[in-house]
């Protein structure tokens, strides 16, 4: 198992926004009763496909039901690993990233966010000004580790390695249209990136 | 792992400060540029590019600063604020994208100023190494697609890697300076370029579409030239060594039949390009490569690919030998008709004159891109 320590070779993120807290709580984003899905969504799914095919490397053929119909998809799956704060021991669990749906064309997602303890969020707060974004680190052995990074944190001289911040600070800082979380991604091994702003 | 051209890049901007690479289409031109803005970004060791990108599971942020050894191949690697600019020369570049110049100032209020002075490309990247621990690398494509002496301008000397500021940013006895319109004040004044100021260019000389670059704005520049390179495209292919006791059969049973016999022929192709029209107008491995591997296609899947990637290669034979019909017989070994060979080259005659004319299929398929390929190999 992934020690942790080690190259990074890519890295993906999206910015969370508050319906993504809501339903790290478990909560719907529209009412209160608990339900919706319970999930990361990532617009621009082709162009990330790169990354995520990387970050999710095996394909599963599992039921779902796409309009009242019974079908059988093809689901993207890996591993996450965490590093537990208290403990500090590694611990890992089987990922799962779902394509789109005719419904969301186009937007994928990270299923089942709130059974995975390193999506908890409860230190996590979106103020105005401070973006958190949802990192996703791959490194040079496959592994995939989760964490929440805030924009004051990126911006801080010397705290995130240059080329990391750099990144993160130029997607957030581009031209979107109002509204649109900060999306993207960067593969060091071959200079290629995505960012959804201009 | 930085690649062997990257690392020489890097030497060759830290020496010089000014490199320009050149090289035939698909030789990875675009690729090294890339790949040498990662590396200045990273001021680690071009050795270990991505070695100081380390992941901390239990740090303060999952991706601190690397706290190993900056490299020795990096230029102005003690600099902490880098940053890569970048820019394509067109033939509508102009010295105020570039340097800097006056342009219309649009949405302005009633009674504000009209005109605005423009920032431009060399001189953001100027005024960033000129900050505390700033270094910058501007880096320009397609150099010599645009009017590029006129678009560098005054700056054409001061871009000299001994010309420049001293890394104090004092002027120095040699110091170069021209003039420019002062973005800030809009002024004329005196402007120098900084020490930690490396500029990458990158073009392709034998583009029929492209400005010939004078003598004096090349020996500014420190040259990086890249070949084809069939070792490159031996190993995307998977195939390996060529061994010279073995032809190619007759009948294409397996990918990597098809896929010897693409190397073959394209090495053959270049062969007859240099002869006829210089080794510049050769086409590099890159237009065979994509993101697939081909050894995990099947061989339908693998020939479909080669019939995509060979009528590239037709494409710019017939572009390099424009109007040469006989040149573009000879490159495709059809001026005496090998057996296999499904172009054929046709002499007739037309008001008296003799006439060639180079029969063929218009396209390539499945069917006809392998005995194509053996006989453009002259295997």
């Amino acid at each position: 198992m992934s020690s942790g320590g080690g190259n990074v070779a890519r890295i993906l993120y999206k910015e969370l926004v508050g319906g993504d807290l809501r339903k790290l709580e478990a909560k719907s984003n529209d009412t209160p009763s608990g339900g919706g899905a319970r999930d990361f969504r990532f617009r621009s799914y082709d162009d990330l496909l790169p990354v995520i095919e990387q970050m999710f490397p095996q394909k599963s053929q599992e039921p779902r039901t796409r309009n009242k119909q019974r079908v059988t998809i093809d689901v993207l799956k890996g591993w996450f690993y965490w590093q537990d704060k208290s403990t500090g021991k590694v611990t890992k669990k089987e990922s799962t990233f779902e394509p789109p749906t005719s419904a969301r064309k186009g937007e994928g997602r990270i299923a089942r966010i709130h059974q995975y303890p390193c999506f908890d969020a409860g230190h996590v707060t979106i103020k105005q000004g401070n973006r958190i974004l949802l990192l996703l680190v791959q490194l040079d052995d496959g592994s995939v580790w989760p964490y929440y990074a805030e924009e004051s944190s990126i911006r801080t001289p010397g705290l995130w390695d240059p080329r990391v911040a750099r990144e993160l600070i130029d997607c957030i800082d581009a031209k979107r249209k109002e509204g649109t979380a900060v999306l993207g991604y960067k593969d060091f091994t071959n200079a290629k990136g995505f960012c959804n702003g201009k | 792992m930085a690649s062997d051209a990257c690392v020489y890049a890097l030497k060759l901007l830290k020496r010089s400060k000014n490199v320009l690479i050149s090289g035939p289409p698909g030789t990875g031109k675009s690729k090294l540029l890339a790949e040498v803005a990662t590396a200045f970004e990273s001021a680690a060791n071009a050795r270990q590019t991505r070695g100081g990108l380390i992941h901390d599971p239990g740090g303060k942020v999952p991706i601190p600063p690397s706290t190993g050894a900056t490299g020795a191949l990096i230029p102005a690697a003690n600099k902490t604020n880098r940053k890569v600019f970048r820019t394509v020369f067109h033939q509508n570049s102009k010295y105020r994208d570039f340097v800097s110049g006056i342009t219309p100032s649009l949405n302005q209020s009633r009674g504000s100023t009209e005109f605005t002075v423009v920032k431009g490309t060399l001189y953001r990247a100027s005024e960033h190494a000129k900050t505390e621990g700033g270094a910058a690398l501007l880096i320009i494509d397609e150099i010599n697609r645009g009017p590029a002496v006129q678009v560098f301008g005054g700056a054409i000397v001061a871009i000299e890697s001994d010309k420049r500021l001293a890394q104090t940013g004092e002027k120095r006895a040699e110091t170069q300076y021209f003039e420019i319109l002062d973005p800030e004040t809009g002024q004329t004044i005196e402007y120098a370029l900084p020490h930690d100021l490396y500029i990458l260019a990158a073009m392709n000389q034998a583009d029929a579409s492209v400005e010939p670059l004078d003598v004096a704005f090349l020996r500014r520049w420190e040259p990086l030239r890249l070949e084809p390179n069939e070792e490159i495209l031996r190993n995307y292919y998977g195939v390996g060594a060529k061994d010279i006791d073995i032809s190619l059969p007759d009948q294409v049973t397996t990918i990597n039949d098809a896929l010897e016999a693409s190397v073959r022929a394209w090495v053959s192709v270049n062969e007859q390009i240099s002869l006829g029209r210089g080794p510049e107008f050769t086409i590099g491995h890159g237009v065979f490569m994509s993101d697939s591997n081909p050894q995990s296609m099947g061989l339908s899947e693998v020939l479909v690919s080669l019939c995509v990637a060979w009528s590239k290669v037709r494409a710019h034979v017939e572009e390099v030998f424009f109007g040469d019909i006989r040149g573009i017989a000879a490159t495709f070994n059809a001026l005496d008709g090998q057996g296999s060979n499904p172009f054929k080259l046709v002499d007739t005659t037309f008001a008296d004159d003799l006439r060639f004319r180079l029969e063929g299929p218009a396209n390539f398929d499945e069917n006809n891109i392998y005995p194509a390929l053996k006989a453009f190999a002259r295997d």
